[in-house]
């Protein structure tokens, strides 16, 4: 059998994407931008634990540049987050949904999601959301 | 409520007129108005130093100031550190010393260790250590960070002789 | 992680921004110096002015200069300026090592001394050397100026006797004498991070014996302060370990510590005394 090469093996190999790097052209996730694109903000809630009694999003939605506030009765058609491991029908009834629906779990579960024309308009409406709990 | 405003920015010597909110920060304006996206937005609070830009020559935090404030400045970011196809020391440096893994803090550490180079090119290695701690690096470990900068800090030294 | 909507004015004069100031600080209107403590909090909406006073083009705020028996700080002079020192003497130095504690570099290109006075940070350094010092602030508004000593200056975690629509000038730091010693030590977990304890201690030596001693405790209450029994146990004593020591104890006796989630009272009870200590002999070494 012929001796592997040691071409590379062993060496110290420069690496191809420092030249861009090093000069600002990296393109990152922040980087995305693409005309007429809309920002999300997501609204959590305060509460560790509690029953969503409702949530008034009517100030949010009125806010030059907002395009839509979302909660969970607006995605009622998008299912719950499964487990990493993939579908176990024993765990459905355990599963996060995107957006809380009766009941908010942890501080931070996200309640709402506001998509607006900009990041600031986004999180100026997300101030005027209120989550009764 | 905030009545937009018409201002020239001065990015790496070239002129950019905009049209921005009073509130919208030095660190957006250079990326989405002005298309410079090498100056990164990590922490928005002041903490990580992504944001490092040089104002007049002096490291400051993008995020941390307004846009309608750097009129009239000059503003260098990291895309006006090469000189057309001749990297900087320092963007060299960080090349052959692995100084970067994904980068994102990377444009931050040269404009910082450009910007004090500049100023004080005698610093001590105790001060140049206490001015690379203000920026954070999650990949890193800073080893090869320091390393490359005092490899630049070196070789911008004897350039000089 | 953006600010909240806010008016901007960009006053050329004192008198402008004193004349805004009157006009919108009823409607929480704010002052724009260096802007890395408000900045944050703008960031964080947990502040949300509804006007900035950016007060950064104002050239006479950019004033730094000795007169008479005092180094005068105009509100616009960054912490930057004091790297080197700015005046031959203790108090140069002092401040140029003070210095290298606040935050990072750069913040310091662009953070005011008049602006860590206003925000009256419990652990801002600019405010011990202030009390400990005794400094004068200069706080003007469109009705007149008035000077507010140190000592009723703080009034509390990020309180002080500013009204509204007063605009901090300047502050005046009396030039301690020659030979002074002075010496200042900090403590916290990170270099960068806010003071958990600092003290800083100046003093004379006469005839052998500590004359004139001034020892102020910062980052441990909710104002900096001078802690008279520290001095009290250094007057008249010869300087070095025993005096030293007495004053710690004293100090750390005095303080009334602050007390958080992440830090208790005792904690920093305990530190007063090992920072008083150091402070001093720093100032002796």
């Amino acid at each position: 059998m012929t001796a592997p090469s040691n071409k590379w093996i062993g060496q110290s190999v420069g690496r191809l994407e420092d030249p861009p790097l090093v000069r600002g052209h990296g393109r990152y996730a922040g980087d995305i931008s693409f005309p007429h694109q809309l920002h999300m903000r997501v609204v959590r809630s305060n509460h560790a634990h509690g029953r969503i009694v409702a949530i008034d999003t009517a100030a949010a939605r009125a806010l030059p540049g907002v395009v839509a506030v979302w909660t969970a009765s607006d995605i009622a058609d998008v299912p719950a987050i499964d487990f990493r491991e993939g579908k176990i029908p024993a765990l459905d009834p355990y599963r996060q949904p995107v957006l809380a629906a009766d009941k908010v779990r942890y501080v931070g579960e996200p309640v709402a999601a506001v998509f607006a024309s900009d990041p600031y308009v986004a999180e100026d409406a997300s101030d005027l959301v209120t989550i009764e709990v | 409520m905030s009545e937009k405003r018409e201002i020239t920015l001065t990015i790496n010597g070239r002129s950019y007129a905009v049209r921005v909110d009073p509130r919208r920060t030095l660190v957006d304006t250079i990326r989405d108005e002005c298309g410079q996206t090498g100056t990164h937005i990590g922490c928005e609070h002041g903490v990580c130093g992504a944001c490092t830009v040089l104002l007049d020559g002096e490291p400051v935090r993008s995020c941390l100031m307004f846009a309608v404030q750097a009129e009239g400045r000059q503003i260098r970011t990291v895309e006006g550190l090469a000189q057309g196809d001749k990297l900087h020391p320092l963007q060299q440096a960080f090349i052959d010393h692995h100084g970067l893994q994904c980068g994102f803090c990377t444009p931050g550490f040269l404009m910082l260790a450009a910007g004090v180079l500049e100023r004080e090119p005698d610093i001590s290695d105790e001060d140049l250590l206490d001015v690379l701690s203000s920026n954070l690096c999650r990949c890193t470990g800073y080893e090869n960070i320091v390393k490359s900068v005092r490899a630049a800090a070196a070789k911008m030294t004897a350039a000089r002789r | 992680m953006k600010p909240a909507p806010f008016r901007y004015h960009a006053p050329k004069t004192i008198e402008e921004a004193l004349q805004t100031l009157a006009a919108v600080a009823g409607e929480d209107g704010r002052v724009l110096a260096g802007g890395q403590s408000l900045v944050p909090i703008m960031a964080f909406r947990l502040a949300r002015p509804t006007h900035l006073v950016d007060i950064n083009g104002i050239e006479a705020l950019h004033h730094l200069a000795v007169e008479g028996d005092k180094l005068v700080i105009g509100a616009c002079v960054r912490h930057a300026a004091f790297h080197k020192p700015v005046l031959g003497g203790p108090l140069g130095l002092l401040l140029s090592k003070v210095v290298r504690h606040i935050a990072h570099y750069p913040i310091r290109t662009r953070g005011t001394f008049c602006g860590s006075i206003a925000h009256a940070d419990p652990a801002s350094e600019w405010c011990l050397v202030a009390a400990a010092l005794g400094a004068e602030m200069v706080a003007k508004r469109a009705g007149g100026t008035r000077t507010i000593a140190a000592d009723d200056f703080f009034r509390g975690i990020m309180t002080t006797a500013l009204e509204e629509d007063e605009l901090l000038t300047e502050v005046r730091l009396p030039i301690p004498a020659p030979d002074t010693r002075c010496g200042f030590y900090e403590f916290n977990r990170r270099a960068g991070d806010f003071a958990l304890a600092m003290a800083l201690a100046t003093y004379r030596v006469e005839n052998g014996a500590i004359s004139e001693p001034r020892v102020a405790v910062g980052g441990v209450e909710p104002l900096p302060r001078r802690i008279a029994q520290a001095e009290q146990a250094l007057a008249g004593q010869a300087p070095g370990k025993e005096a030293f020591a007495a004053a710690a104890d004293a100090a750390m006796a005095a303080v009334d510590p602050l007390e958080d989630a992440i830090t208790s009272a005792d904690y920093r009870r305990d530190l007063t005394r090992t920072v008083v200590r150091r402070a001093l002999e720093q100032a002796a070494a």
